[in-house]
């Protein structure tokens, strides 16, 4: 399995510590499994701000209707945790959104009074929400047609009980399923419950830093690199395989 | 050329968390001081409830099973068994001796326990012809003489007041009440029965069956009152050999026992008391000796005689505190130049006299002392190897200390002063209730205090004071129905508030005579509180480690108590270890054996935090378990 239970993981640590494996761990009665419970909640949000993890990506769209309806400040999803940068789009336009404004750069928008004739779109994070320039600043009275996109990194680490499309940020349930990398999981929750008990946690930190460190780098796709350089490439119509003169006959 | 990327910083930390040990309990029960400078009571309890302080660590207390059953009041009603009585004969081997259990009806002679048939029934294996039916009356059970294995259940003893019952193992059964002698009618036996609700032979039943019989009520008590039953009893042999149980009943007076008839005592001479008025009997120096009700008055017979000339002896003038006569007893006191047994005498109010000589010749006051209130009842005191024990408000007293100058107001004088607080609380309840008593179990090694209960403390667990004779130290005993007590043949049994008489032995508790069912033992502890040898520092205890020794690991829960936090753990765990097999009950290639004891332990983890520490624990079993000690791990912060 790519990913495992709550009730898995959490007994994996358990045993590798010298703690009695449970059938439930939400139902045990030894409290060290209350208190792996909160740090493994707690590791859900370590692991999701060290970085972006695909399995956390996730596109946003903010569509006119959203513009019109939120007065140009539109809620964030329910899962944002935080937004991968460069990645907004107006599609509309073909072209990138402006942002994140600096509260400098938004007040210098709206003083120059561009509010009317930008046709750039930007934003900024404020309050919660995505405002969106011009219209957080002059609130639409008409759909405006703007398609825009963003990507996210989700809060959604956890598939309540395994059921496909559930998601949480916390685990509740012995059969939630934690979506980050199982040995990496139980590195970082061994760690962390080592620590907390007062235990030795040189080798425990080791063992985290080493499966950071590797699975920072597997997590996406990447091309194999080779320092004796000469790599394989196809050979577009470059300066090369070009005429140097003669462009301009007719 | 990029910069190499950054390695993170391992990060890790040697072990901050200490090591300690603490040890089981088994000073036993120190209620005192809870704060302790030097931890000289990290070996002791807050409290502890059926675990005995004993050899190797804390024991989980005998089991208890049925012995005798549906002993009746005048009412009918299953209630309080009152004394038990125990005829040794002399004729070696036991065939002559006889057991008596007393409700306020009368004397049962409950020898050997009481009887019980049974026999298997199934819907299937038995039909044709019948197996089990019931009257269309619904006043009838009709049953098979042969069950389903082709035994015969002989029902011929089978009397009214008796019962069957109708059990699915798991499920302990259905009980009907006998109302009538079975009927033999061929093949099957007719038996009246109280009123029968759904159909006790349903088609997929497969089940045993049990008849039971009460004792034989061998004697009638002519007054059935309140206090019908409290009795006190001498075996005694007179000067023609001949055997006797000298029983005086607090509502019905004197009564002799000759091995086979019940009949009152008789005296000659004048003056000469009442035999129904002589409420409590002991013997002193050869001298049958009475307590007569409402009075100050000591009553003796001639030496070695049962009846005939009695003489009085008065001891009200002595009395300061006024009050009755409660109690005489026998001390046999090692003076130096030889045994020489002294007569006490204690009156309601706690004047406690002390005579040496012999009735008939010099009887002289040795002494005078007051102990306070004593409960109600005359079971106040108690032999105890060669010593007196004086059961009061405050507390257990032991005579030899009384007369060598206890001040009887220093509470760490009393021998359950360790248990004080204890004791004050139920006798502050329930000092005016008959069934408070004093026995000890050789058996058990343990000296057990049985405390009544009242109407009112139903909702209350049992609850008996229990010293353990090795270590002298004490504990508590939960849930044993206990109204009184008697060792007996090597056993120790004790009588409850719902007829039936039980005998403490084996693993498990209330196990039914039929051998249906029974509850796995529920034990609790809390530790002192210790400091680990730093009052000020804050302590977090991350991890204990709980040692066991017995046949089984026990199911139960630990929690760590900081700051001299009372509580107790609300709950604990069923029990559902492997039940280990016993002598005449398990088989062969079936039941598992016991093999030597094993160590249990867990490594189990623990929250909160504060300056001093106490581990609770509350669990359950139903096999031999020793609580040893405990391991923690503790990480120690700073005094602020």
């Amino acid at each position: 399995m790519r990913y495992k239970t709550a009730n898995d993981l959490l007994n994996q640590v358990a045993v590798e510590v010298g703690l009695t494996r449970q059938t439930d761990v939400f139902a045990s009665n030894d409290e060290s499994f209350g208190r792996m419970v909160a740090l493994a909640n707690a590791c859900l949000t370590e692991l999701t701000q060290s970085q972006a993890w695909e399995r956390m990506i996730r596109t946003a769209t903010i569509t006119g209707a959203d513009i019109l309806a939120n007065g140009g400040k539109v809620p964030l999803p329910s899962d944002f945790a935080y937004m991968i940068d460069q990645t907004g789009w107006e599609q509309g336009q073909d072209v990138p959104l402006f942002g994140p404004l600096s509260a400098q750069q938004w007040t210098y928008l709206t003083g120059r009074d561009l509010v009317s004739y930008t046709i750039y779109a930007s934003f900024r994070l404020r309050e919660g929400k995505v405002w969106v320039f011009p219209w957080a600043e002059n609130p639409p009275t008409e759909e405006p047609d703007v398609d825009i996109t963003y990507e996210y990194a989700s809060s959604s680490t956890v598939l309540v009980n395994g059921e496909e499309g559930q998601y949480a940020d916390e685990i509740r349930n012995s059969g939630d399923i934690v979506l980050f990398q199982p040995y990496l999981f139980e590195r970082l929750l061994k760690l962390r419950f080592l620590n907390s008990k007062g235990m030795d946690t040189q080798e425990a930190a080791d063992q985290y830093v080493l499966a950071l460190q590797s699975w920072e780098g597997k997590d996406k796709g990447a091309p194999i690199l080779n320092a004796a350089g000469g790599g394989f490439n196809v050979s577009y119509l470059n300066y090369k395989n070009m005429p140097d003169t003669n462009y301009g006959d007719v | 050329m990029l910069a190499p990327r950054k390695t993170l910083r391992r990060s890790g930390l040697p072990q901050r968390a200490g090591n300690v040990g603490l040890p089981a309990p088994n000073m036993g029960v120190v209620a005192q001081a809870a704060y302790s400078v030097g931890d000289q009571l990290q070996s002791a309890a807050l409290y502890m409830y059926n675990l005995i302080p004993g050899e190797y660590g804390c024991r989980v207390r005998p089991g208890s099973r049925e012995f005798a059953t549906l002993l009746r009041d005048a009412n009918g009603e299953l209630d309080d068994v009152r004394t038990l009585m125990f005829y040794n004969s002399l004729i070696q081997g036991g065939a002559n001796d006889r057991f008596f259990a007393t409700t306020n009806k009368g004397i049962y002679d409950m020898t050997g326990g009481s009887w019980n048939a049974n026999g298997r029934w199934t819907s299937s294996g038995n039909n044709p012809p019948l197996a089990g039916e019931f009257s269309s009356s619904l006043t009838e059970l009709r049953v098979n003489k042969l069950d389903n294995l082709g035994a015969l259940i002989d029902l011929t003893d089978l009397v009214v007041d008796g019962r069957v019952i109708i059990a699915e193992e798991a499920t302990g059964g259905i009980t009907y009440d006998v109302t009538g002698a079975p009927v033999d009618q061929g093949d099957w036996w007719e038996i009246p029965v109280t009123s029968i609700v759904g159909n006790p032979f349903p088609p997929d039943l497969d089940a045993r069956i049990d008849f039971q019989s009460p004792p034989e009520l061998v004697f009638e008590w002519p007054v059935q009152d309140d206090t019908a039953g409290w009795c006190s009893v001498v075996n005694y042999t007179n000067t023609g050999g001949d055997h006797f149980l000298l029983v005086c009943d607090e509502s019905n007076g004197y009564y002799i026992f000759d091995g086979t008839d019940w009949t009152q005592g008789t005296f000659t001479g004048q003056p000469q008391p009442n035999p129904e008025d002589l409420v409590q009997v002991t013997e002193w120096g050869g001298n049958i000796c009475f307590v007569e009700r409402n009075t100050a008055t000591i009553w003796y017979l001639d030496p070695l005689a049962i009846s005939g000339d009695i003489a009085d002896f008065n001891v009200g003038s002595l009395f300061i505190e006024g009050g009755h006569l409660a109690q005489l007893a026998s001390w046999s006191v090692d003076a130096g130049d030889g045994m020489d047994d002294k007569l006490v005498a204690i009156s309601g109010s706690g004047d406690v006299l002390v005579y040496q000589g012999q009735f008939g010749q010099s009887v002289g006051l040795a002494g005078r002392w007051q102990v306070g209130t004593v409960p109600e009842g005359r079971r106040i005191m108690s032999d105890f190897g060669g010593d007196v024990l004086i059961l009061t408000q405050n507390g257990i007293v032991r005579l030899s200390e009384l007369v060598s100058g206890l001040i009887t107001e220093d509470p760490t004088k009393y021998t359950t002063s360790n248990i004080g607080y204890f004791v004050r609380r139920e006798m502050e309840q329930n000092v005016g209730l008959y069934g408070w008593q004093i026995a000890k179990s050789t058996k058990n090694g343990i000296v057990v205090v049985s405390v009544p209960r009242s109407d009112l403390q139903a909702s209350q667990p049992y609850v008996q004071f229990v010293m353990d004779i090795n270590t002298q130290a004490w504990t508590m005993f939960r849930n044993l129905n206990m109204r009184c007590m008697k060792e007996a043949e090597g056993e120790f049994y004790f009588g409850t508030d719902d007829g039936r008489v039980m005998l403490m032995t084996g693993t498990v508790d209330n196990g039914t005579l039929a051998g249906l069912s029974s509850v796995g033992i529920e034990f609790s502890l809390l530790t002192h509180y210790t400091s680990l040898g730093a009052p000020a520092n804050w302590k977090q205890v991350q991890f204990v480690r709980p040692w066991w020794l017995g046949d089984a690991d026990p199911a139960y829960l630990t929690k760590t108590f900081y700051d001299f936090n009372l509580g107790s753990i609300e709950s604990s765990p069923i029990f559902t270890g492997v039940g280990v097999a016993l002598w005449d009950a398990a088989l062969w290639d079936l039941d598992e054996w016991a093999v030597t004891a094993q160590n249990y332990w867990e490594t189990i983890g623990s929250k909160n935090m504060g300056r001093h520490v106490a581990l609770a624990i509350k669990g359950e079993t139903a096999v031999n378990t020793t609580y040893l000690g405990c391991d923690l791990m503790v990480t120690q912060g700073g005094p602020l």
